[in-house]
């Protein structure tokens, strides 16, 4: 999404467009180059491939972060979040993962022609990644403290007792005590493994972090402090980040910006109060009124009928179609461009009165 | 004065740890389920709260206490009475993947209960069992189906039209929607609701999300550490929490309310071992208000207001926190 | 599941269909064998000791593939003498089956005491290898058919046991085992029709494995003199009889050799098979 204060036109996404294979010079994107984003997905589109069955997890995504932004990525499963996460840090899985279409700007740069070399040095450093399962993240057989200092190792010249005591240093800023710093993986609790796994991903002092459901598998009160921690971070250091889950509320907190994915696109982009308060997607919609609130009546819940989208079994023209009750014969053959309502908000549907 | 239909005494369930000693899994609960009523019961992960669904539903042998249901204390019961028990007490898990064997359709799995207490044979039960998958809303197509064909939404209908079956009056809801993706747990929690007011049904609802307990619930009860820290009606206890403990859990939600942005309240510390817990109040270690009292004497649950009961020695004070905690954004 | 579902898939594997088919085939002319061979699988003519295999020449009038030492058609011996050991090995995977699902029932759900006896004198069996253990039995009791059985099955069961046990341990505090106690289902009612069903695709499997399995150990035993005793054929004894002479008559070796591979090939195929037909997790 470019900066849409330069105009109200209509932003046609370019579906006729061939999927050329790997070759993104001959693809016509529907955007133009953001010189000054952090990182710019431009039209990507990945799939994956097993035994035959081709799934269609991410469909011309086009998504861009700001220096200092914070943008939440949020949707049901199957969406394509991870997949989106995986695809920045190019680490998709080999052979399996395909990037059909599209291309990924780091400071404008490609990520797709960078070696193998080139990335190492950009993964951990420039951009980094907190996981979802905290207990598998890490590994088991070395102590957290050489786990930190390892990155930090592989990212600068510095003697390995320097390193440890900027792990060590790095543990206090997420709550651990120092002493802890020879402590292995199975001595935490789950919250103090996320603590871990979120001062590894910061050691370098990334430009950007990507955080795919860090708080999942935890409590209310150590998501809380989890959350704290990462407000306090981002204002320390104006890391960019993205931070990717399925809950409404952690990004209603956390984040400035907000994409909702719906089978492999974004159905609706703005700023988060607009997009929460005043939602013009019918998916996002549904969403919202899902959910059952802390405050306010208790009114009944509108659940949303079909079933998620199969990234293997997409629907023809809006992949919502087939659970939206506003659904026209249009919405069933022709995908809906993004198109713009206002400063902060796009939205991909047919339904103008929304 | 309607008597409870469930009355638990003094339920306590100790695990022996081997060479730690006893962890209090379930420490001294005392709480009534009324007829027709949902009673939520929160907490987070250790509090024990799966473990008193456990105990009731007789899949673990209480260490201690009494748990009447119909006036008539079922951890006493024999064979026979416990055979009938099973009609009418029981329970939805958490997780829609291992709750259905594998191996058998969903015709199958919704038929078991039926053949278990000999009811129904051949056409019969047939019938019957398209009814039942009718009434949660599982399309006919399903019953031949097996589990792993199946989403998780609609696993879960199947283990809610399981529990439906023998007609129960008591259902302990296990964490029934946290395994679920949001649109479904709508369908789910929507579909609970709806059969309370049809076979007039009570639930004890086990969760640890505090907005989908609030919508359900007539009472909540807040757990801790084997123990329960406040209970009251769902609309006062949100309105006018009491507990520190209860007041942290709150405030530690993320949600969508732009206009009412509060200062959170983020504690300490991870939650203790529940193994030989200290004497004193068991949560006096990560609250901001514990005083030397605390340390010493572990607090009774009293009524302190009509219908609302508190484990604190402190806690109109924690009340006068609650209440300034809300600043206008 | 349904039948035809069944019936499809097993069309679909190929490894179901070729295991299946090589043991079709093999079975069918084993148990049959003595109302087609030509000649009396027992006695021969010293005058025909060693004749080559003429390759059905003369139709089965002659000696398609040879004869051994006494004189005896290799054909027919190959046959009658495979029906002998796969009836054996039937009984033998039959009883060891039924045993150690029993046995691994009980261990992994009840635990405690009666699963540490048993598990250890299961570890004990299994410690010693298993011809090893049948030559001790032999050379105290004797040889013979039901003997034969007997040691056969005696260590036979220790895998299936282990296998199955630790299906079962891994399934009891699975929900479903849970939900089924909460209905009111009896501890019965759980080991057979919620426990047991779920261990039926790796005892199927285990027993293909487990019949080619005891083949070859029938057929090392009566190449030791220990199994069946002749004059009666079995492939194993066919391969002693024909060791002295491998230069000069190897048919005598080598046709028994290939029924045997075939055989057992056989049955592996039809486990790996089985895997894909009746797992309903296979998305067909």
């Amino acid at each position: 999404m470019t900066k849409v204060s330069e105009s109200e036109r209509e932003i046609k996404v370019s579906n006729q467009t061939k999927i050329k294979k790997g070759k993104a010079q001959e693809h016509e994107y529907s955007l133009p180059v953001d010189p000054d984003a952090l990182l710019q997905i431009r039209d990507l589109s990945v799939e994956y491939r097993a035994s035959g069955a081709v799934s269609k997890a991410v469909n011309n995504l086009n998504l861009t972060i700001q220096k200092g932004e914070a943008v939440g990525i949020v949707g049901e499963s199957g969406a394509g979040k991870t997949t989106t996460a995986l695809s920045i840090m190019q680490l998709l899985p080999d052979r399996v993962g395909k990037v059909t279409c599209g291309e990924i700007l780091f400071h404008g740069q490609s990520m797709a022609d960078k070696s193998e070399k080139e990335l190492n040095q950009i993964r951990g450093k420039n951009i980094s990644m907190v996981f979802a399962n905290p207990l598998t993240s890490l590994n088991p057989v070395f102590p957290v403290g050489h786990q930190i200092a390892m990155s930090l190792r592989s990212h600068e010249k510095i003697s390995q007792k320097e390193a440890d005591e900027r792990a060590a240093a790095l543990l206090e800023t997420v709550g651990i005590a120092r002493y802890r710093l020879n402590d292995y993986p199975h001595q935490f609790s789950g919250g103090m493994r996320q603590r871990v796994g979120i001062a590894a991903a910061l050691a370098s002092s990334p430009e950007l972090l990507i955080a795919d459901e860090p708080t999942t598998a935890l409590d209310v009160t150590i998501q809380a402090q989890i959350l704290e921690l990462m407000k306090d971070l981002q204002t320390k250091y104006s890391t960019s980040l993205i931070m990717i889950t399925h809950n409404l509320g952690i990004i209603a907190e956390l984040c400035q910006k907000v994409a909702v994915m719906y089978g492999g696109e974004i159905v609706e982009y703005g700023s988060v109060r607009e997009v929460f308060s005043n939602p013009k997607h019918w998916y996002t919609y549904g969403l919202i009124h899902a959910i059952p609130k802390l405050t306010g009546p208790r009114e009944r819940l509108e659940s949303i009928p079909g079933l998620v989208a199969n990234a293997q079994n997409l629907p023809e023209g809006c992949k919502f179609h087939p659970r939206c009750s506003h659904c026209t014969g249009k919405c069933k053959t022709e995908i809906p461009p993004m198109r713009t309502i206002n400063a902060d908000h796009m939205v991909r549907c047919w339904d103008t009165e929304a | 004065m309607t008597d409870p239909l469930v009355k638990i005494e003094h339920l306590k369930m100790y695990f022996d740890v081997p060479g730690k000693g006893k962890l209090h899994a379930v420490d001294d609960i005392s709480l009534d389920i009324m007829p027709n009523e949902t009673v939520g019961l929160v907490g987070e992960s250790g509090c024990g709260k799966s473990t008193v669904g456990n105990v009731l539903i007789q899949l673990l042998k209480a260490t201690e206490g009494s748990v009447y249901f119909e006036g008539k204390d079922i951890l006493k019961a024999d064979k026979k009475e416990m055979a009938e028990l099973r009609k009418k007490m029981q329970i939805i898990f958490q997780d829609p993947y291992s709750s259905l064997n594998p191996r058998e359709s969903v015709e199958t799995i919704l038929s078991d209960p039926y053949q278990i207490h000999g009811m129904y044979h051949g056409k019969e039960l047939k019938q019957k069992v398209a009814e039942l998958a009718e009434m949660v809303g599982l399309e006919p197509y399903v019953l031949e189906k097996f589990p792993h064909e199946l989403d998780g939404g609609k696993r879960q209908l199947t283990g809610i039209a399981r529990a439906l079956a023998l007609n129960p009056k008591f259902i302990i809801c296990d964490e029934p929607v946290s395994a679920l993706d949001v649109s479904v747990q709508a369908t789910i929690i929507n579909l609970l609701i709806d059969m309370q007011k049809k076979m007039g049904l009570s639930y004890l609802f086990i969760s640890h999300d505090l907005s989908v307990v609030r919508h359900i619930s007539n009472r909540v009860a807040v757990m801790y550490l084997g123990q329960i820290v406040e209970l009251a009606d769902t609309d006062e206890i949100f309105a006018n929490t009491l507990h520190p403990y209860s007041i942290a859990l709150l405030s530690a939600v993320p949600h969508l309310d732009f206009d009412n942005k509060k200062e959170r309240i983020v504690l300490k510390g991870d939650v203790p071992s529940p193994v030989n817990p200290a004497p004193g109040c068991r949560f006096a270690p990560r609250c901001w208000m514990a005083r030397d009292i605390c340390k010493e004497q572990s607090p009774e649950l009293k009524e302190v207001c009509p219908g609302h009961c508190v484990a604190c020695h402190f806690w109109e004070e924690a009340q006068r926190t609650a209440k300034e905690q809300v600043i206008d954004g | 599941m349904k039948l035809s579902t069944i019936l499809r898939r097993m069309r679909k594997s190929k490894m179901f269909m070729i295991g299946l088919i090589l043991l079709v085939v093999m079975i069918l002319l084993c148990a049959t064998a003595k109302f087609w061979v030509p000649c009396d699988p027992e006695v021969g003519s010293l005058l025909d000791r060693h004749l080559k295999p003429d390759w059905f020449a003369k139709g089965l009038d002659g000696h398609p593939l040879g004869t051994d030492s006494l004189g005896r058609d290799i054909l027919s011996r190959l046959f009658v003498g495979g029906w002998v050991s796969l009836k054996i090995s039937f009984v033998v995977t039959l009883i060891s089956m039924f045993l150690g699902a029993l046995v691994g029932l009980v261990c992994g759900y009840y635990g405690g005491v009666v699963d540490m006896i048993l598990m250890r004198i299961c570890d004990v069996l299994a410690a010693i290898p298993q011809l090893l253990m049948a030559i001790c039995i032999v050379a105290v009791l004797g040889s013979g058919m039901g003997i034969l059985i007997f040691t056969l099955t005696v260590t036979g069961w220790v895998n299936t046991a282990r296998l199955v046990r630790s299906a079962v341990l891994g399934m009891k505090n699975k929900e479903f085992v849970s939900a089924s106690r909460v209905l009111g289902a009896n501890t019965n009612r759980i080991l057979w029709k919620e426990l047991f069903p779920n261990t039926i695709t790796q005892l199927m499997i285990a027993a293909s494995g487990h019949f080619g399995g005891t083949i070859l150990v029938e057929t090392s035993l009566s190449y030791l003199g220990m199994g069946v005793a002749p004059p009666t054929p079995s492939w194993g004894n066919m391969i002693s009889d024909g060791r002295a002479y491998l230069s000069s008559a190897p048919w005598v070796v080598i046709f028994p050799g290939i029924a045997l591979a075939l055989t057992v090939l056989g049955f592996n195929f039809l486990g790996d098979g089985i895997r894909d037909v009746f797992d309903p997790k296979n998305i067909d």
